[in-house]
């Protein structure tokens, strides 16, 4: 059964409406609307700071404003997201935060600035390595994020703030994650199209709206039954959203995955005295991915989250263009595959996938997998 | 491209087989080009550049054969020339270009780029190898906290790091002495360098594409010091005689970054045939230092983050000018390198921004750095040929 229920068509008109929400939240707050792109930015910060942290989700391929300025084979969502800022897409925010996972995004955010001179911003640097010398830069970057988004909102950011808004996004990661065992449990009920799209939802709404939204999802009687094909995803997004759909279409239930629109986006902050460390900690110990070396390695991450959660398979979700993903992909898979874990390699585009492509290749890994 | 007709001109290859002959006995580490090797060096490892085999296997025009294995292993076609070389080769049956060297550790940084920094991280796994990445967070303005604690900290994980694996003890007067020696070779380098602002010049930057080795590779050696003092020497004797490497030199030009290395006698000949000298690039800058031997740790994590690769938007566009009006250029050629990412985005507006801010002509080529399969001749010489067309007695701005 489908969720019949308003929040997910609240959920996806968000995705859609991404200027409607900051006018709405504009209507009855002071603060600036700070947009992000989705790597992992620590939105309680610019909640803190009084102002409304938007991810930025272009729909669609529209790669082709960006050809004046990048080349053509420079990753799809650098150049969709330069695109969106070109044609006027995101005249909703008042500022920008450009997180630095790759070669890519340092540049860009260079080349934002001079094309766009915008009147706010930042750069945040995950640091690449989970030894102990990361933990006290990650804190010194996260104090310079507070106070620049400080200034720009003219609030200064204390602990007590930030508490309540770790708190409060918290509560938006606990039930995102309730909704994501319901999703295990109850694909029909709750599919990876619907899961995946309250989460990207969740980038884009307010904490404040977003959490009577998950309230009523999770307040519908689990229902329907168990099963399909549980796999785990792994790349950076699950992205175009359609994706999911396809993977509904056929027949696989995504048990596990380290997308930032996705599992990353569930884990929650330890509730500690010191919340600025707290933040830190939780970004130190964050699910493994390409950009960063964590405590854990990916590979072990990935192979224990299948035995975890009985997955069958993995599938990598990776942009075509993206050197951070590929060169770790030949050695990711063969570490799975030495444990009889079978994978399937998918190359996507932003706002692209060639879903008919996609459809016949996840039918064929299907079956594969029934004759395993 | 005849060559500059150095006394030397044979002691270079001499001198790089010595100095990996030293490294016979030592453990060995394979190592980024923008490292501290200074330090590796004082705890008697013997540094191997991965990257300089990358550049050999493109000049020997082996990229598109190594790049095979490494594809076949399902690396993509659109990576890193010099990782493809590097993982096809550790993949492949035969060697074109000699086998790497089995490393002991690894060590990636990614001041230069985050590519470097993977393609060492899946080597590691590859061989089984343990694997140090120095993380460089990018310096937007200048370097201060909390990038220079966050250094400082990371430097004594490294000496750690070593000493665990095959090291001797850190002993920082060793180190001290490695860096006055590093200091000296670097000052040559710039002296050599700097050469090419004389008109005619006796070297320029093609050249020092030829000569950069040592730089790279043997820093913090006497053998490097050695080398470049008797360059420098026979340079000066060749300037003092009017000796003009590119003959009827008319003018100069700024080239960004590396070069097309399996076509880099095309270029040279190319831009001779127009009277060109490339005087400068950032890419041969870049492997100038000047370090603090009082405080080498801190000193040599703090250098080491300020590559130019490592900078922002605007630092490297003014380094690109001060480079530009410190030698006089008529005019400036940026390469849009498809292995190089980190060099390669924002370019097509830095080339209009150069030219607005100094009013010199410039290109852009589309080619890449290892890859014959993505130049074009005929397209590269036709626009190249529009550009010398556009050269005009004139010279850069200053700041």
């Amino acid at each position: 059964m489908e969720m019949p229920v308003r929040a997910v068509a609240a959920a996806r008109e968000a995705l859609h409406d991404p200027a409607g929400v900051a006018a709405r939240w504009r209507s009855g707050h002071q603060g600036p609307v700070i947009a992000h792109l989705p790597y992992d930015v620590p939105v309680e910060l610019i909640h803190a700071a009084g102002a409304l942290p938007v991810g930025v989700f272009p729909s669609g391929t529209g790669g082709e404003h960006a050809q004046a300025h990048l080349q053509g084979w420079i990753c799809s969502p650098a150049r969709r997201f330069l695109t969106a800022a070109r044609q006027g897409e995101l005249e909703w925010a008042d500022g920008l935060i450009i997180p630095q996972i790759c070669d890519t995004m340092r540049g860009l955010k260079g080349l934002w600035q001079f094309l766009q001179r915008p009147s706010f911003l930042e750069a945040y640097y995950l640091p690449r390595t989970g030894r102990e010398s990361a933990l006290p830069y990650l804190t010194g970057e996260l104090t310079r994020l507070r106070d620049r988004l400080g200034e720009f909102s003219g609030r200064t950011v204390e602990a007590g703030d930030l508490f309540r808004s770790i708190t409060l996004y918290n509560a938006v990661r606990t039930r995102l994650d309730l909704l994501f065992q319901r999703h295990v449990n109850r694909p029909a009920q709750i599919t990876n199209l619907t899961w995946y799209t309250l989460v990207r939802a969740s980038f884009i709404l307010p904490p404040e709206e977003m959490l009577p939204l998950l309230d009523e999802v999770l307040a519908v009687q689990p229902e329907g039954p168990a099963g399909g094909v549980p796999l785990v995803v792994s790349g950076q997004l699950m992205e175009p959203l359609s994706l999911a759909g396809l993977l509904d279409a056929s027949g696989v239930v995504v048990v596990g995955d380290d997308l930032v629109d996705g599992q990353r986006a569930c884990q929650a902050v330890p509730e500690e005295s010191d919340p600025l460390a707290a933040l830190a900690r939780r970004a130190w110990n964050s699910l493994p991915c390409a950009a960063i070396i964590g405590p854990v390695g990916r590979e072990t991450y990935l192979a224990d989250l299948v035995r975890e959660r009985r997955a069958v398979g993995v599938i990598f979700l990776h942009f075509r263009n993206c050197e951070m993903e590929n060169l770790g992909y030949p050695g990711l898979r063969d570490h799975l595959e030495r444990r009889g874990i079978p994978t399937l390699y998918l190359e996507t585009q932003w706002g692209t996938a060639a879903a008919g492509s996609v459809a016949t290749r996840l039918e064929a890994f299907r079956e594969m997998l029934e004759g395993f | 491209m005849a060559g500059i007709p150095l006394p030397s001109a044979g002691r270079l290859k001499d001198i790089l087989a010595a100095g990996q002959a030293q490294g016979a006995d030592a453990p060995v580490a394979w190592v980024t080009a923008v490292f501290p090797a200074e330090l590796i060096r004082a705890m008697g490892f013997y540094p191997y550049y991965p990257e300089n085999f990358g550049a050999v296997a493109a000049a020997k025009k082996v990229t598109p054969a190594l790049s095979r294995a490494a594809e076949a292993r399902g690396y993509e076609a659109d990576l890193c020339g010099y990782a493809r070389a590097g993982l096809g080769d550790c993949l492949a049956a035969v060697h074109p270009v000699g086998s790497l060297p089995k490393p002991t550790v690894i060590l990636g940084a990614n001041n230069q780029c985050s590519t470097l920094a993977r393609w060492f991280e899946a080597a590691a796994r590859d061989f089984g190898v343990p694997y140090f990445l120095l993380d460089f967070p990018p310096v937007f303005g200048s370097l201060g906290e909390p990038v220079q604690s966050y250094l400082h900290a990371q430097m004594l994980e490294l000496a750690a790091f070593l000493a665990l694996n095959g090291g001797v003890p850190l002993d920082t007067d060793r180190l001290a002495g490695i860096i006055d020696l590093a200091n000296e070779a670097c000052d040559l380098w710039r002296q050599i360098l700097a050469l090419a602002r004389l008109r005619p010049a006796p070297f320029g930057f093609i050249d020092a594409c030829v000569y950069m080795a040592p730089i790279v590779t043997l820093r913090g050696t006497p053998a490097a010091v050695e080398y470049y003092r008797l360059l420098k020497a026979e340079l000066l004797t060749l300037a003092g005689r009017g000796y003009a490497v590119v003959p009827g030199e008319r003018y100069k030009v700024y080239w960004d970054h590396i070069p097309v290395w399996p076509r880099l006698r095309w270029a040279a000949d190319l831009f001779a045939a127009h009277g060109v000298l490339v005087a400068t690039s950032q890419y041969a800058e870049a492997w100038y230092h000047r370090f603090d031997s009082s405080r080498p740790l801190e000193s040599l994590a703090e250098s080491y983050a300020l590559a130019f690769v490592n900078r922002d938007f605007e630092e490297r566009l003014r380094q690109k000018q001060v480079l530009m009006a410190n030698y006089g250029v008529d005019g400036f050629v940026l390469l849009s390198n498809r292995s190089c990412k980190a060099t390669s985005v924002g370019l097509y507006d830095k080339q209009r921004e150069l030219t607005r801010r100094t009013g010199l002509p410039g290109v852009v080529l589309e080619a890449d750095m290892a890859d014959l399969a993505f130049f074009d001749e005929d397209q590269l010489t036709e626009r190249l040929e529009l550009f010398f067309a556009r050269l005009g007695p004139g010279q850069a701005k200053d700041l």
